[in-house]
Order: C-alpha cells, then structure tokens, then sequence
C-alpha cells in the first residue's frame, strides 16, 4: 500500500510541476525531456508554498485538497490533449530503469531517520493534533512561557515537515515518503542524463553520470533512512545548477525564472539554504564581472589577504560610535556585521569526511585534479558560474568549520558530512562536465 | 530532445573517424600509461619508508579475570559481560607497540553485533581510539597522537559492546579472536592492511547516522590514492586521451570500488525487509512495546483529565527517550534533564501539577522515597504498569 502512496504522491507532484510549468512555458514544453525532475520539483514548491499559506493565514486545511483536484484536471487534458505521449520508447525504458533503481534505493523500513521521526516528522504530528499554526517551541524556549508543544526543530524552516503533513493528512503513515523521495531522486539522476545528451556527451559519460550519482553511499543512506533535509537541498542545489547553467547558455527568460523559483526552495528545508542561495546568485554575478584571466589576480589577493589577516596584529579603530574591528578572533564593521571568530583544527575531521570515511567512494578523490583542470583549462563562459559557486561554497564550508563555533559540530562529524552530502551531487555533475566541457589550449 | 539551442552546444560526438590502427595505438598508449601508475602506485604504498618484518605474539595480552575469557574452538572469547560496553586493559608497553606500532587481530569473528576498538588513555582522558573492523585479519595502528605523546603512563584498553541498530542489539556480542600479533610497518603488514580495507567496506546498517561512520582507509593510503588518481587525471589530460576512453577507464574504476558496496546495499536491503516484514508498527520489538505502553498511559491519562498537563520524561537511553517522545506526540511532553527545578517550571507554565513519566529502571518499584531526586518524593505516584511509574507534582 505503501507504494501506491508514494506513486500517487509523485504523480500528484509532477502533475501540478507540469500544470505550472505549461502556463511558464507554453511555448517550450520540448525543454521537458521524458521524466524530467523538473515538473516534480516545481510541484514541491508549489506544495509547500500553498501550505506554508494556509498555515500562516489560518486558512481552511482542506484547500490543501486543491492540491489532488489540480493534478487530477492536469492528466485529464493531458490525455485528451494527448500531451502525454504514452508510445515514446525512450519513455518506458527510462521507466523499466527507474523502478530498478527505485528498487535498489527503497529500503522499506517502517520509520524516518531518528532525528527526523523526533524533529520534521514529530512536527507534522502535532500540527495534525493541535492545528496546522499550534505554537511549537525549542525546549529552551518552551520552559520560559506558558503553554505551546515542544519540538526540537521548531526554529528549523518547515518545508519537509510540511511535506510530511500532507502526506499524513490523507494516509496513515509516512513511509509515502521514501518512494516519493526514491522517485524524485532517480528522476534527478534522469535529468542529469537528459542534460548531458542535450550537451551531446557520449552514451559512457551519461552512464558514469547516472552510476556515480546512484552509488555514493552517504547519499543511498539518506535515501534509505529518508526523513533528513540534507538530500532535498542537494538535489534542488543540482537542479539549480543546471538549470543556471542552461539560462547563462542560451539566455532564454524561463531558464532563469526556474532557476530561481527552484532557489526559493533551498530556505525552506534548512537554515543554511540561504547560505547556498546567497552563494550561487553571488557566483552568478561574480562569474558575469569577473574575466577569467583574472583569476590568478584574485587568487593572489585572497592569498595575500590571508597572510595579512594571520601575520599582523589586530586592527581597531572607532568613530562616532563605530568601531572597525578586524583581529583573528573578531571581525565586526560597526552595528552592521559581527563575527566572532575561534579557530579550531579541524583539518583532519574534514580530511577523514571527504577521504577516509566510505562516504562518497572516490568522488573528493578527483577534486584536486578537477580543480587544476579548471584553473588551467579553457571553458564556455557560461559553465564558470557552476565552478565558481563550487569553489565559493567550499572556502565558506572551510571558513565554517575552522572559524566558527560549528567546530564543535565537526568532531563527530554530523555537520561536515551533512555539508558535503549537500554539495556531492553538484561536484559530480561539474566532474563529469569538466572533461566534457574543457577544451584545452593548444 | 534538444533545447533550443542546443546545437550550439560543447563537443562533437563524433568529431573524426580514426583508424584502427590509430585507435589501438591510442588505447595502447592510455593502458600503458595507466598500468605504470598502478604499479607505481602500489610499489609507493607497500614499499616506501617500509620496515624489516618483525613482529610478537600478544594473544594473552588481555588482563582479565577469572570468568571473563574462555577458550573454544581454537578461538578466545572475551565476555561482553551480557552485552555492555565493557573494556579491558591490555598488557603492552608503549616502548614495545612504539616499534611494532600495528597490531594485527587475527580471525576476529565478532562480525556484525560487536563494536569494538582499542582506546589509549592517560588516566579517565581518552587520547585516541582507534576502531577494530569486523574482519577476518583486524589491523589497528598506532596513532600518530600516541606515537607523540611524552607519557609513557599512557594505558591501552580493548573496549567493545553489542552494536545497537535501531536501539536494540543482537546475537553474541562476545569479542572473539584467535591471535594478536604486533608487527612491524612492513611490507606485509602494509598488505594485509590494505587486504582488511578492501574487506571491510562500511556496511550500511538499519540505523547507520550519518555521522556514524567508519574510518574505511588510513591517511597514507588516502594520500597515495589522492595523488595517484591526480596525476592519472592531469596526465590523460595533457596526453589528449579521448573522452571516450577516459570515461570508460573512470567508470571501470569507479565500479571496482563501488561494487562491494553495491552489493552490500543489496544485502542489506534484503536484510532490512526482512526484519521489519512482520512488523504492523514500530521499529522493532523494544519500540512496540513503548508504543503499547503510549497508547495505554494517554488513555489513562484522558480518563483522569490530565492529558492537558506538561509531561515531563525522565527515563535512560535515548533510543527509548526519543520513541517515547515521538509515540506521545500529542501531548505537550518535555524531556526532563536532572538540574530542572520543577517548581519554577510550573510558575513559568502556569500551572499547579505536572507529571514525571519514568521506569523501574531509574525509579526503583516505582518508590518515591527511594528516588534520588528530592522534588519527586513530594509527589503522588498515579500510575504503575509495564514497569513505567507516572508520578503527578
């Protein structure tokens, strides 16, 4: 029953992505390759955005059932308009492929993850007993006020919780999930595919593609053990990428809509969805400013900038008020930035989570390579941005971890293989395009 | 299907028709330049900075007492002392491990419920741990922090306990060995460690967290493997291998080093729908009955009028915590910590009682007068069942 669940959720998914997508697009359907992640995701967002509105305006939970009328009325005129071309064969074996790896990737256990089934999960509960705005509070604010319900994720943004009321409010359990999840990455892995045959990369490029993105480990577990936001940010973050990539590419409007509608999403799985939004639009327009054979230059400076910040003594001066404070321990620009900084090493908790845990087989093995060939090699102007936002959120990971008090967090681990699982599917796509994409200098 | 402007996209997919003589030449020339690096490669890992092979017998180098090892089976069995976390010291100076810094654990058949690793410590203060995989030749290296550390006071323990999945553990969970030797960083130590990695890829259990994780490689050989596959990529690079040829030597690559965990994904999957098969609800059958228990303290507590009432948990294990937590979702429940000063509490929540779920295990027969917390002997036990006391305050 599980599986009828799941099926209908996606279903229900995709069928709204594509109600949205066609009034975006009327006139480029052709960009929606055959099980495309796509119409998926934008029905996601479509999902919790509607929710996120009936809870903060108090609205009736059952307009959530427009959610299923509209996915209905979707494949209605699908059919009719015979939009849905059920002959195509490239269709039903990317289908025969997806149930296999489904397959493989759903464990059929009876639970989420057990920070999820006490935080995300718990959250959708007591939004069921107590209302979908009950105040749910940390447990360090609960003990300060009277009444509310208390929840470990409170603060946390309410994207997966959400997506687990809905899912809760018509089936009695959450196990939906794991095979919305399964699908929805295994559709991912197509686009990936169809993204690259667009590129007109070889049929053994696309396979290594699909193959490395369904066998890194640390990712399988989060799919088995489905229940965390880690996953849902890594694969919005790829489709972003891609998405990115193809608007700087062919410059068509609707590219960069989607890329940031998908965008949007990132903020409301976890906190540090921002961060990553913040980064690649920052990567975006650095990439449009900067030349590249500037690169050198800027890394000059960031180098030098460093040496200074570590060789000099700290640097303070005030007026009317303010104070400039730059020192390895803080950094602060008057009342409008502050950074407390502690250096830890953690070189070698960050080592072991890239390198010597089974996490990510031999993914973080090529980085060094990869990043050579990028800073040597020749590329489209419009594959930098994907590189450069890699590149960003790497230095802001390191200066997170070996600066900040999420140094604590990296001890065990947790937070630093979170941060890398984010940004696995990322640097697999951008591995396999820099030997596609690089033309080197004769 | 193409976008748009798709045409104008990256490479050709058939830029040129090579011959076959070029085209063998070229593979010939990729296998060739590939094959040297494998080999030099393996020559760096086992032979480089490599020692004599000299090695001693520890097998008896565990301090036990009477009733805690047994011998059968040409095997020791070290007790778990009924499934704890229990460690014992082991008798090996640190001069002696400082020369023959790998000890090699020789067909450990703990395999999948025993967690085991030897810890150094100066005093109570763990120096470093390092873990001893579930194989059938165990290699456990000094680490660099003892190899350092000015204290020869420094002790060595074996520590092990049942490996809980989902918060229940299984089977023996016995430590058992046949031999302990201290070796040498020799070339065949460096090659039975290299055979024990292969060996014991991380298996994915039901409950493995992400941040859970087993330390697969040592550093030597991540650094190797980083440099190897550098040098292999920069060097196909510059050769000008096709990309055709490229891909198919990484996905060959990436298959060999996948393949074990693919099909220990399988297995455990397999494992997994097994276990739970006939499973209704809740995890496992520690889970059941905490969901039982849920079911009937709400109805109880409905029928005293005091499920409105903050409930707070004081009760050991965080897997039995956490379920609790989750099966009472709907009441407002609160776990409890030791330095909470109840009454306080209750002025912040505006309220006059609240209720103390605990066990038998924190809370003897469920006596108040025996609790070691002295805001709970002012209270009323209301309910005992199921080895659960729920006391109102």
């Amino acid at each position: 029953m599980m599986v009828l669940h799941g099926l209908l959720m996606w279903i229900m998914l995709n069928s709204v992505g594509h109600q949205l997508l066609n009034v975006m697009m009327k006139d480029q359907r052709s960009i929606q390759a055959p099980w495309d992640a796509l119409p998926a995701f934008v029905g996601l967002l479509v999902l919790i955005v509607w929710a996120q509105l009936i809870q903060w305006l108090h609205l009736p939970t059952n307009l959530l059932y427009l959610l299923p009328v509209l996915a209905a009325w979707g494949l209605v005129m699908g059919v009719l308009n015979k939009t849905i071309d059920w002959r195509q064969p490239r269709r039903w074996l990317m289908m025969a492929l997806m149930a296999v790896a489904v397959w493989f990737l759903v464990s059929g256990m009876p639970l989420a993850a057990w920070d999820s089934w006490l935080g995300w999960e718990m959250k959708a509960q007591q939004w069921l007993d107590h209302g979908l705005s009950a105040p749910l509070h940390r447990y360090e604010d609960w003990v300060k006020q009277p009444g509310g319900w208390v929840n470990p994720t409170a603060h946390y943004p309410d994207g997966l919780s959400l997506l687990f009321y809905v899912g809760l409010q018509w089936f009695a359990n959450n196990q939906w999930l794991a095979w919305v999840l399964a699908l929805m990455y295994v559709q991912l892995v197509v686009t990936v595919t169809n993204h690259l045959d667009q590129k007109q990369a070889p049929i053994s490029l696309q396979v290594l593609a699909g193959l490395m993105l369904l066998t890194l480990p640390l990712i399988n577990n989060h799919i088995m053990m489905f229940g965390y936001a880690d996953i849902w940010l890594a694969m919005v973050m790829l489709l972003v990428v891609i998405r990115g990539e193809l608007w700087n590419q062919f410059h068509q409007v609707n590219d960069g809509r989607l890329a940031l509608m998908l965008c949007a999403l990132l903020p409301a799985f976890k906190a540090e969805g921002w961060v990553w939004m913040a980064l690649l639009l920052f990567a975006h327009f650095f990439s449009k400013f900067l030349i590249r054979k500037h690169r050198w230059v800027v890394v000059l400076l960031a180098a030098t900038m460093i040496l200074l910040w570590f060789g000099l003594d700290p640097w303070a001066h005030s007026w009317a008020g303010r104070t400039v404070v730059i020192s390895q321990s803080l950094i602060q620009m008057g009342d409008a930035f502050s950074l407390q900084l502690i250096p830890q090493d953690v070189s070698f908790e960050m080592f072991s989570g890239l390198f010597l845990q089974n996490n990510w087989g031999l993914l973080w093995f090529f980085l060094p390579a990869v990043l050579v060939v990028w800073a040597f090699g020749r590329y489209p102007k419009h594959t930098q941005v994907s590189q450069t936002f890699l590149v960003l959120s790497f230095v802001a990971f390191v200066v997170l971890f070996t600066f900040t008090d999420a140094s604590r967090w990296a001890e065990n681990y947790t937070a630093i293989n979170r941060i890398t699982l984010q940004l696995a599917p990322v640097f697999v796509y951008l591995f396999i395009a820099t030997w596609l994409d690089q033309k080197r200098a004769a | 299907m193409q976008h748009p402007a798709a045409e104008e996209a990256g490479c050709d997919r058939n830029p040129d028709h090579p011959t076959f003589k070029h085209k063998a030449t070229s593979w010939l020339r990729f296998l060739a330049f590939s094959a040297v690096l494998l080999v030099v490669f393996f020559c760096g890992l086992l032979f480089v900075g490599s020692q004599p092979q000299q090695e001693t017998d520890v097998t008896r180098a565990i301090e036990v007492k009477p009733g805690q090892m047994f011998f059968n089976d040409d095997h020791y069995h070290l007790s778990s002392q009924g499934g704890q976390l229990v460690e014992y010291p082991l008798d090996i100076p640190l001069s002696q491990w400082r020369q023959l810094p790998h000890l090699v654990i020789e067909a450990t058949l703990n395999n999948e419920n025993v967690w085991a690793q030897v810890l150094w410590k100066n005093g109570d203060d763990v120096v470093a741990s390092s873990q001893i995989k579930n194989s059938q030749l165990a290699v456990v290296s000094l680490p660099a922090v003892v190899k350092e550390w000015d204290e020869e006071a420094l002790s060595a323990y074996i520590q092990f306990g049942p490996l809980l999945d989902l918060g229940a553990a299984s089977g023996n969970n016995d430590f058992v060995y046949q031999r302990m030797r201290l070796t040498s960083d020799s070339v065949i130590t460096r090659w039975q460690m290299l055979w024990s990695h292969w060996q014991t890829f991380t298996p994915l259990r039901a409950s493995a967290l992400n941040y859970w994780s087993i330390q697969d490689i040592t550093m030597p050989t991540a650094l190797w493997l980083m440099g190897l596959l550098t040098v292999w990529l920069l060097g196909c690079w510059f050769m000008g291998v096709s990309l055709n040829q490229l891909t198919i030597a990484i996905l060959l690559l990436w298959l060999v080093f996948s393949g074990p965990w693919l099909v220990n994904q399988v297995n455990n999957r397999a494992f997994i729908n097994q276990r739970f098969d006939e499973l209704a609800e809740g995890i496992n059958d520690e889970d059941q009955s905490i969901l039982q228990f849920s079911e009937q303290l709400r109805a109880e507590l409905q029928s005293q009028n005091a499920d409105h009432l903050p409930l707070m948990l004081a009760l050991r294990g965080d897997f039995h915590r956490t379920r609790m937590a989750y099966h009472l979702h709907d009441l407002p429940v609160f776990m409890m910590t030791s330095d909470m000063d109840l009454d306080v509490l209750k002025r912040q929540k505006a309220v006059t009682e609240m209720l103390i779920l605990t066990s038998e295990a924190v809370l003897s027969d469920c006596d108040l007068s025996h609790s070691i917390f002295p805001e709970w002997q002012s209270g009323e036990l209301i309910l005992q069942m199921d080895g659960y006391c729920v006391v109102k305050r």
